[in-house]
């Protein structure tokens, strides 16, 4: 009985020193992959594989970042073009970019002497940009032609807010391409084309 | 003795959390320590309520200038400090200001620079450069000295950046222009300005007083200083230049003795010529047509050669059908507006002996590249796409012109060849297009005394494929009460038409000439 309850013991404690070392292995395995996680994560930030602005400064304080753009809104009788600067939240990446400048595009001036030259109840549903192409595709809901005041002057407006707002800030993006629910339309009220991509050069 | 497994298991335990937790601190510190040339110096001596004074931010050529509030922050210096909300504005650059790590990034031109609040370091895409005075973080913007405007961003987006501490005012000059040169050359009896340009531009050339010639520049961006010519030489009695927001005018005033003059590209449409003839008999012929137009895109400007003639003029009332344009806040169809100015023109211009086409005879929606097709099969020498404007208030007011921008036309590189593809066929007729719209914006205009928005450019898609002459005409606003109720009047709509057919035999006669006067005999 004495022995075999010696025995048993032995035999429990060398199970359990036998656990404890796995434990301290799987331990240290686990602390050198969060290490070498580490190292490789920052590595793959180096310069030159940088796309996009700011990229290097992605982490959790990305997000007290901000980002002065100029915007560009007609006046109130379409007589000229204004500019507004802004700060807008960024955490530095185009895409997200795009889609907060068409954004505030649509919200409007702040000042009353301009106006928004974005049909009332318009949506961007997507904005990306290409690095390869150095193109941008933004999407809009189909606001942006049913609810589109009309005539020469409004559509050359939409067109000039949206794609010189662009052209200004994002000097990384040459040509542009609008769409209006996911597929490219004739025109916005029956005057400017938009089936070929729009050169930002031009409305800058 | 039993004790002692359980003692090492713990022993083991302890070295396992030891070596994550120094993982677990290594590996967000990895960056920071890879970055450790960005680390700050030592903050220099702020001097926090330095006074603001006002620098003046002045463009050579192209924009107006305006003022930003300036301090000299750095206790013991003269250096001025802009605030990077300034050097966006002026340079047109991006900015990404981070509070937290007091870290300013700065992207322009496709080059991406990190400034560091306190620190002299630049980072300029991986590469370092080092600035006297260190930029500074204050009222939550970092503030830059004006050293950086002049040895980063200057060179950065290719323009030249002078600084005059005297009267503290920062000159940025572009070198964006694309009119940059100004040559005179004489020979016996002729005088030769020659205007050189980064890129092929059209022109058009104006002679409404006889000692003056206006090259009008659709486009162009000039640099004024190097075009400004005080002298005289050969013909030429002095030139000098003016920018406009789409556009840019040369004036070149010439002597009495002139009796011709022509224009012309030349150097691969980098250059446009004019050229001076002296007037030789003594009797002043009248040097050219009224006014002369030209878009250069090659050598050889491309409508020169197209015969003229003007017999059948094509009217495109726009919209109609399920389409109906803009309507107004008294609920007037622009469709409608449309087609019974374009029925009033047909009647006047038929009475004038020109055969007229309507794109649209009816209330029906018709594709615009079909309006297009419609007019070549015609064989129509004009076209004419009649349209009412549109805003978003009340507001706008006026009438415009426009003719085709063939924005993204030619494909970079590309010239056109004898055959031009049906989406660009328009643009052989782009000088003449221009002619027109500005004549007929100016007979509108003086016959209606309404509001002149001018002649403008725009992609439509109408104008593109039509192989004639063609303008569009927004003759007026009906989002505008005031205008609405004038386009509804009769005798208003007949005025409108009235201007227009006017206009269209203006043009006939000034590129028939000799024929349009043989016909009146």
């Amino acid at each position: 009985m004495t022995r075999s309850d010696g025995e048993r013991r032995r035999t429990a404690s060398a199970s359990r020193s036998g656990r404890g070392f796995w434990i301290a292995l799987l331990g240290i395995l686990g602390g050198l992959a969060l290490l070498v996680a580490g190292m490789l994560w920052h590595l793959s930030r180096a310069p030159g594989e940088e796309s996009s602005l700011l990229a290097v400064d992605a982490g959790p304080e990305e997000l007290s970042g901000t980002r002065g753009v100029v915007l560009v809104f007609p006046n109130r009788d379409a007589t000229r073009e204004i500019t507004e600067e802004r700060q807008l939240p960024s955490r530095g990446r185009i895409d997200e970019d795009l889609l907060a400048v068409v954004n505030a595009l649509i919200e409007g001036p702040s000042g009353g002497s301009g106006v928004s030259a974005l049909p009332p109840g318009t949506r961007v549903l997507s904005a990306f940009h290409d690095a390869d192409s150095r193109q941008a595709v933004i999407d809009f809901s189909r606001e942006l032609v049913t609810a589109h005041p009309g005539g020469s002057a409004s559509e050359q407006a939409t067109l000039a807010s949206i794609l010189g707002t662009i052209g200004l800030n994002f000097p990384e993006i040459e040509t542009c391409i609008l769409l209006v629910d996911g597929a490219q339309v004739e025109t916005l009220a029956g005057h400017i084309g938009m089936d070929r991509p729009f050169e930002l050069r031009r409305w800058r | 003795m039993a004790r002692r497994p359980i003692d090492v298991t713990h022993r083991w335990l302890a070295v396992c959390a030891m070596l994550v937790a120094l993982a677990a601190v290594l590996s967000p510190a990895a960056p920071a320590l890879a970055a450790r040339g960005e680390i700050p110096e030592a903050e220099p001596r702020l001097d926090p309520g330095a006074p603001q004074i006002e620098v003046t931010i002045g463009f050579h050529g192209l924009r107006d200038g305006f003022g930003v509030p300036g301090r000299r922050l750095l206790a013991g210096s003269t250096e001025v400090y802009l605030p990077s909300s300034a050097m966006a504005t002026i340079f047109r650059a991006g900015r990404y200001w981070q509070e937290s790590l007091r870290r300013l990034t700065v992207r322009a031109r496709g080059n991406t620079f990190r400034l560091t609040a306190g620190s002299r370091l630049i980072d300029m895409d991986g590469r370092a450069m080092l600035l006297r005075t260190p930029p500074l973080a204050v009222d939550g913007d970092l503030w830059l000295p004006v050293e950086f405007m002049l040895s980063v961003m200057g060179p950065t987006v290719g323009e030249m950046v002078a600084w005059d501490p005297a009267e503290r005012e920062l000159t940025v000059g572009s070198s964006e222009f694309n009119v940059t040169g100004l040559r005179i050359s004489t020979q016996t009896r002729s005088t030769l300005v020659r205007l050189s340009c980064t890129e092929p531009l059209g022109w058009r050339a104006d002679t409404r007083r006889r000692d003056l010639i206006v090259l009008k520049i659709y486009g162009g961006e000039v640099d004024r200083g190097a075009l400004t010519f005080g002298r005289s030489r050969g013909l030429v009695r002095g030139v000098e230049a003016r920018q406009y927001s789409d556009h840019a005018k040369v004036y070149v005033r010439i002597s009495d003795l002139v009796g011709s003059f022509r224009t012309y590209s030349a150097a691969g449409g980098r250059e446009i010529v004019l050229a001076l003839e002296e007037n030789v008999g003594g009797a002043l012929p009248d040097p050219q047509p009224h006014g002369h137009v030209n878009m250069a895109a090659s050598e050889a400007p491309r409508d020169v050669t197209l015969p003229v003639r003007v017999r059948t003029v094509v009217l495109d009332p726009g919209h109609g059908g399920g389409e109906p344009g803009r309507v107004g806040p008294d609920g007037t169809l622009e469709k409608e507006i449309n087609l019974k100015v374009a029925r009033e023109l047909e009647k006047i211009l038929e009475k004038k002996g020109l055969r007229v086409v309507l794109t649209r005879e009816q209330d029906r929606l018709i594709g615009l590249d079909e309006r297009a097709e419609a007019a070549n099969r015609a064989g129509g020498d004009i076209f004419v796409s009649i349209h009412a404007n549109g805003w978003f208030n009340g507001e706008a007011r006026g009438i415009e012109t426009y003719f085709l921008d063939p924005a993204g036309g030619f494909p970079e590189g590309e010239e056109p060849g004898l055959f031009l593809p049906w989406e660009q066929v328009q643009e052989r007729h782009l000088a003449r297009s221009s002619d027109l719209a500005e004549i007929l914006q100016a007979a509108l205009v003086a016959r209606t005394g309404a509001f002149d928005r001018g002649v403008r450019r725009g992609g439509y898609r109408v104008l593109r494929s039509v192989d004639m002459p063609a303008v569009l005409v927004e003759m007026g606003f009906l989002s505008n009460r005031d205008e609405e109720r004038k386009l509804n009047d009769k005798n208003y709509r007949r005025r409108l038409a009235e201007a227009m057919a006017e206009a269209l035999l203006t043009f006939r006669e000034r590129y028939e000439g000799t024929v349009a006067e043989e016909e009146e005999r």
